[in-house]
């Protein structure tokens, strides 16, 4: 089987700091409008107490991505290790992918016009480094990981309000947060 | 060609991080954590992510500035020899004038936390006697409360937390304040450390602890009484306690006839047998750590609060224990030099070097009101570096009224900050990648030299060149005029700072040694672990004479925090957010539109507000716009507006800050701290009307 | 929500009246045309195709490299419909040569193009039904966009052909557009309904719509005015008024792009965040 690398969260460790996403936009040198990672506050309230955290997201590097299903160009790309990629070079900027990722994970380049997203910098990855959001995390929340050997016993994955969204399988999974007592 | 030179992030943070930066050609590229160092560990904050947009900053001064009229905005660039002239006359004529340099007044303080920042107090010790702003607006009351109860102020190194089972995190945040202790954290809360958050609200920090204990703000130390309480009842008190504390049957006395843990638990929120599990299991756990946070303490029972705490801590024997104590800060590792003009500091819990003996010292936290009141002579100029009062500080109308009386005001700064629309003459100064510095943390044990990487941007110039040049021009109209150097290398200044006592510290045989690399002092990571204390009877002092004499009981007590008027029936709290620090804001540049007040559905409700709806904050001194947005978790009768800075053209959030002082202060840092979360609000719907909404019944 | 995509809008709404023509012309020619009309009508349809292409590039971020779309028929939907509508174009082209012979081959190439062109239909049509999009992720997307072929081609026919052709003729056409106003209508009755009682995302599709003044003109251009304009030409079957027809043309028209322009705004992507 082929490999596939993905993200894995902590949402114990996930303090919502931002570092990952600022190191992401620091050395990729996304204009102040382009994100690749963002990091949203989830808050859930049941009467057993509350769950206050964070999930930092980018793409997710599904195995079966939309993005290169109806790209009309080819320009994206799976790798042997499961980064799915994309070459601005053959992307005309038709936003097929931009309107059809379940995650928004491509966004269209505000200079170059065309489609861009988070590439799991598989360049360092492949020079045997890490990528720059796991360098930055202050807390070991954000992970690499192979995810054909992780055990999925205690890892949830993001919850799609329609069973066809599945479709994607996203190779992201979360160790979910414990809950508070208020 | 690419460079690489270490830096120490300057800002007053727990973690004062190690960094290095890369520049090309002398620009900066990037920034990095220094890996070297084992606390911070090669990682940093968004906010030092962002330095490198900071320097560069479009918004950052470059030259120096002449305003015509104050708060005009009407500013010409001048040359820095027009400006040091100014500057120069008007400190000569004020001192020709009144006959002294008294008229002459410096309020500075955490803006950059390194050493050679001090040369702004050795200047004006160079110039003679002078109105100084002394002690600190942070940590005043806690500082002395641990002073009082061991005999100095310091804290286990924050590895330790490590080896902890039981973790409680009392009024501290962590994880937007000192973010790189939470790794350490999480490391032992895996093998298994259990990890306690107290707070008035579920704070960032709370939200990933395994338990969360919602105190009524300013009650903390009565809960600590009452877990003292259970300690005693339930047997549960180090049997070594006679052997090395002083008074302690005492305060057993006190806590058997004064504390009760029912009548405690109705006042702190936290429900009896709560308070009996917790001093159980902080009783039987070794070893146990508490840290104690800054916000506790700034209640007008604030140092109460943590002498309870350290008591809590004593009866279990959790002090001195590896990995356990009650840890708050320490000043250790600041044995600097003083630049050369007085003794080495005398660990002093705040960073005022330099002070002439027969300096004015008014408090920082009243430095409005005491500056007005000052006659004989009165105070005619002020130099604000490294402060930003009008934004900061308690009483802006006074603040405003002194301002406006001024004859002279020099601001010494990065941007034109809100304190900075007051000033005469604004001098740009440099950046912690311009300058050289050396800094030591109040948290951890490392002590670091800042070297500069790129030149200095525009004209701006460091603390130290400016006091140099001001001493030279005061020298050149009149010769003998400022005994401050007026010319000298930084990097050789900064040499000289490092004490022979640091020297011993850092086991360095010459100073130059501290070039290389940031070093950690050594220091026993436990404190206290020989329980050999620095108090007058050598002992942990449940019962003082320095309390005594300082006017306080000598027990650790409790006095309640004062009660909100009923025109104003609103706990205002004003924590640190992640994304700001002070009137810092991350990114630079990125001030918010206007300031969010978090607050309970229920109160919102009850004044008919909606989530998103704009209202306003008031009380008797002045008014805020706000914004509502929900958190269950705050109670009814709180409401919190995390700190950054506003708009110029907006009324900012300090208009509501009267200088309650905390109860200690004195004996370690000079003045009382800031009581800042004794400020009270109502809550008014905006509609035009300026009619206060009761709630409805 | 979604953004008006005005180059798309104006090229699928002409792309499908182009095509919906050629269709008409092929149906209608069973008995052969007037070649005046045919000539008119195969222009018109060039024109419009031609038009809808040039459109289809402003959408594109780098139209200069739009020939390489058409690389990943396997699984793209988009490149299937550059294929098809570029076939189409080189069909009706065909088609052109043909009108312009005595004896050419009209209705066969009239029958190519139009079939070319009603794949290009349906890919276009198919690239919008995402999961990601409760709002298009259904059959009602491809129905759409077939439904403004079939009117806007009877329609824009029966304005070219009032004078040439027969009375059977026209009714066959007014029959049409009749019929595809109806399912129109009623398909998106049914629609709304499946919209507002689906998910979040719907729900907000929904309100979009509901709350937008571009909604409701739609409502009385794309449905009401045509029905109430339709309704005189049945009963006055022998005398056709140019004007009234060109009215009919113009405001269904109207409404078709407006339809289209919601069918882009009112787009709500579905937000992952939470974990179960």
């Amino acid at each position: 089987m082929l490999k596939q690398l993905g993200f894995v969260l902590d949402a114990n460790r996930c303090l919502g700091c931002g570092a990952c996403a600022k190191a992401c936009e620091l050395n990729h040198h996304l204009p102040p409008s382009l994100v690749w990672r963002t990091i949203r506050k989830v808050e859930d309230v049941t009467p057993e107490g509350i769950r206050r955290f964070y999930l930092s997201t980018a793409c997710n590097h599904c195995a079966n991505p939309e993005c290169l299903r109806v790209c009309p160009r080819g320009a994206y790309s799976k790798r042997r290790n499961g980064i799915v990629t994309h070459s601005p070079e053959k992307c005309t900027g038709c936003k097929s992918c931009v309107v059809s990722c379940p995650f928004g994970a491509p966004k269209i380049h505000p200079t170059t016009g065309k489609a861009c997203k988070c590439q799991l910098c598989y360049d360092r990855i492949e020079q045997g480094s890490t990528p720059y959001c796991l360098t930055a995390c202050l807390t070991g929340a954000l992970q690499l990981r192979e995810i054909h050997t992780l055990a999925l016993d205690n890892l949830t994955r993001l919850t799609a309000p329609l069973p066809s969204l599945r479709l994607t399988r996203p190779s992201v999974y979360f160790l979910p947060p414990r809950r508070v007592k208020l | 060609m690419l460079a690489k030179h270490q830096h120490i992030c300057p800002r007053n943070c727990y973690d004062t991080c190690s960094l290095i930066s890369t520049t090309y050609n002398g620009v900066l590229l990037s920034v990095e954590g220094n890996p070297a160092h084992d606390y911070t560990k090669g990682k940093l904050c968004p906010k030092a992510m962002s330095d490198i947009q900071k320097v560069y900053s479009p918004s950052r001064i470059r030259y120096p500035m002449r305003q015509r009229h104050r708060f005009s905005g009407d500013w010409e660039r001048i040359s820095w020899d027009e400006a040091l002239e100014q500057i120069a006359r008007t400190i000569l004529r004020l001192k020709r004038t009144h006959g002294s340099t008294l008229p002459l007044a410096l309020n500075k303080y955490s803006g950059n936390f390194g050493a050679l920042h001090n040369a702004m107090e050795a200047l004006f010790s160079g110039i003679g006697p002078t109105t100084r702003a002394i002690g600190s607006p942070c940590w005043s009351a806690g500082v002395d409360a641990q002073t009082i109860d061991f005999g100095r102020f310091r804290c286990s190194s924050p590895l330790d937390m490590a080896h902890a089972k039981l973790i409680w995190l009392w009024g501290v945040n962590p994880a937007w304040t000192a973010i790189h202790q939470m790794p350490i954290i999480f490391d032992a809360m895996e093998r298994g450390t259990t990890v306690v958050c107290f707070d008035t609200h579920l704070s960032a920090t709370a939200a990933r602890s395994h338990r969360f204990i919602q105190v009524r703000p300013g009650t903390d130390g009565l809960l600590a009484l009452a877990m003292g309480k259970v300690l005693a009842e339930e047997n549960l008190l180090d049997p070594d306690l006679p052997n090395y504390t002083l008074g302690y049957h005492d305060f057993l006395a006190y806590l058997d006839s004064e504390i009760r843990v029912e009548r405690a638990a109705t006042i702190t929120g936290v429900e009896a047998d709560t308070i009996r599990d917790l001093a159980r299991e902080y009783g039987q756990t070794h070893p146990a750590c508490i840290w104690a946070g800054f916000g506790l303490q700034r209640y007008t029972n604030g140092g109460q609060t943590l002498r309870a705490i350290d008591a809590l801590g004593a009866l279990a024997g959790h002090i001195g224990e590896k990995g356990g104590g009650v840890q708050y800060g320490h000043f250790e590792t600041w044995k600097f030099s003083g630049l050369g003009h007085t003794e080495p500091s005398q660990a002093k819990a705040n960073p005022v070097v330099g002070k002439n003996p027969s300096d004015r010292a008014l408090n920082i936290n009243k430095f409005a009101a005491a500056a007005l009141a000052c006659t004989e002579p009165p105070v005619r100029m002020l130099w604000l570096a490294g402060r930003n009062p009008l934004s900061q500080d308690a009483d802006l109308h006074l603040w405003q009224k002194l301002m406006n009386q001024l004859e002279f005001i020099v601001v010494s700064d990065l941007f034109l900050t809100r304190s900075a629309a007051a000033a005469d003459i604004f001098l740009p100064v440099t950046t912690h990648y311009e300058h050289w510095d050396l800094h030591a943390s109040y948290w951890h044990y490392w002590v670091g030299v800042n070297e500069p990487a790129i030149a200095p941007v525009g004209e701006s110039k460091s603390d130290l060149e400016i006091a140099w040049r001001v001493s030279a021009k005061l020298n050149e109209l009149e010769p003998g005029s400022c005994t401050f150097p007026t010319s000298g290398s930084e990097k050789e200044t900064l040499l000289r700072e490092l004490s022979p006592e640091l020297l011993r510290l850092l086991r360095l045989q010459s100073p130059k040694e501290i070039l290389l690399q940031p070093l950690k002092a050594n220091l026993p990571p436990a404190s206290w672990a020989q329980r050999q204390f620095a108090t007058p009877s050598g002992r942990f002092e449940f019962r003082s004479e320095k309390a005594v004499q300082a006017g306080f009981p000598a027990l650790p007590s409790y006095s309640p925090p004062l009660s909100p008027p009923p025109e104003a029936p609103l706990r205002l709290l004003t924590p640190h957010h992640s994304s700001a620090l002070n009137s810092q804001s991350y990114p630079p540049d990125t001030i918010p539109n206007g300031y969010t007040l978090y607050v309970n559905p229920e109160l919102a409700e009850s004044y008919g507000l909606n989530e998103g709806a704009p209202a306003e904050i008031a009380n008797d001194l002045g008014a805020v716009r706000v914004r509502l947005a929900f958190d269950l978790s705050i109670p009814r009768d709180v409401v919190i507006v995390y700190q950054h800075p506003a708009e110029l053209k907006d009324s900012c959030l300090n208009v509501l800050l009267r200088s309650h002082t905390t109860d200690m202060g004195t004996i370690a840092t000079g003045a009382p701290g800031l009581a800042l979360n004794e400020t009270f609000v109502c809550l008014r719907r905006l509609t035009g009307s300026v009619q206060r909404l009761s709630p409805n019944p | 929500m979604g953004t008006v995509e005005w180059p798309l809008v104006l090229f699928t709404v002409l792309g499908e009246t182009s095509i919906g023509i050629l269709l008409a012309l092929w149906w209608l020619d069973r008995t052969p045309l007037d070649a005046g009309l045919y000539r008119k009508a195969t222009l018109t349809s060039g024109a419009l195709l031609g038009l809808a292409l040039v459109a289809s590039l402003f959408h594109l971020g780098h139209p200069e490299a739009a020939y390489r779309a058409l690389t990943h028929l396997g699984s793209s939907w988009l490149s299937r419909e550059i294929l098809f509508f570029v076939l189409a174009a080189l069909a009706w082209v065909y088609l052109f040569l043909q009108i312009s012979r005595p004896n050419g081959q009209r209705r066969v190439a009239a029958g190519i193009a139009g079939l070319l062109g009603l794949f290009g239909i349906v890919s276009s049509a198919m690239i919008y039904v995402l999961p990601r999009v409760p709002a298009w992720n259904s059959a009602q997307t491809p129905l759409f966009f077939l439904l403004t072929t079939g009117l806007l081609g009877a329609l824009s026919l029966l304005f070219l052909g009032w004078k040439s052709l027969s009375p059977a003729q026209m009714a066959g056409l007014m029959y049409w557009s009749l019929g595809c106003v109806l399912s129109s209508l009623f398909s998106y009755i049914l629609y709304f309904s499946q919209l507002t009682g689906m998910s979040p995302e719907g729900l907000a599709t929904a309100q979009i719509l509901t709350t937008s003044p571009l909604f409701w003109l739609r409502v009385i251009t794309n449905w009401g005015a045509p029905l109430i304009l339709l309704l005189p030409l049945f009963k006055r079957k022998r005398s056709f008024n140019p004007n009234l027809l060109l009215t009919l043309l113009v405001v269904s028209g109207i409404g078709e792009f407006l339809g289209r322009a919601l069918f882009y705004l009112s787009a709500v992507g579905i937000h992952i965040s939470a974990l179960k």
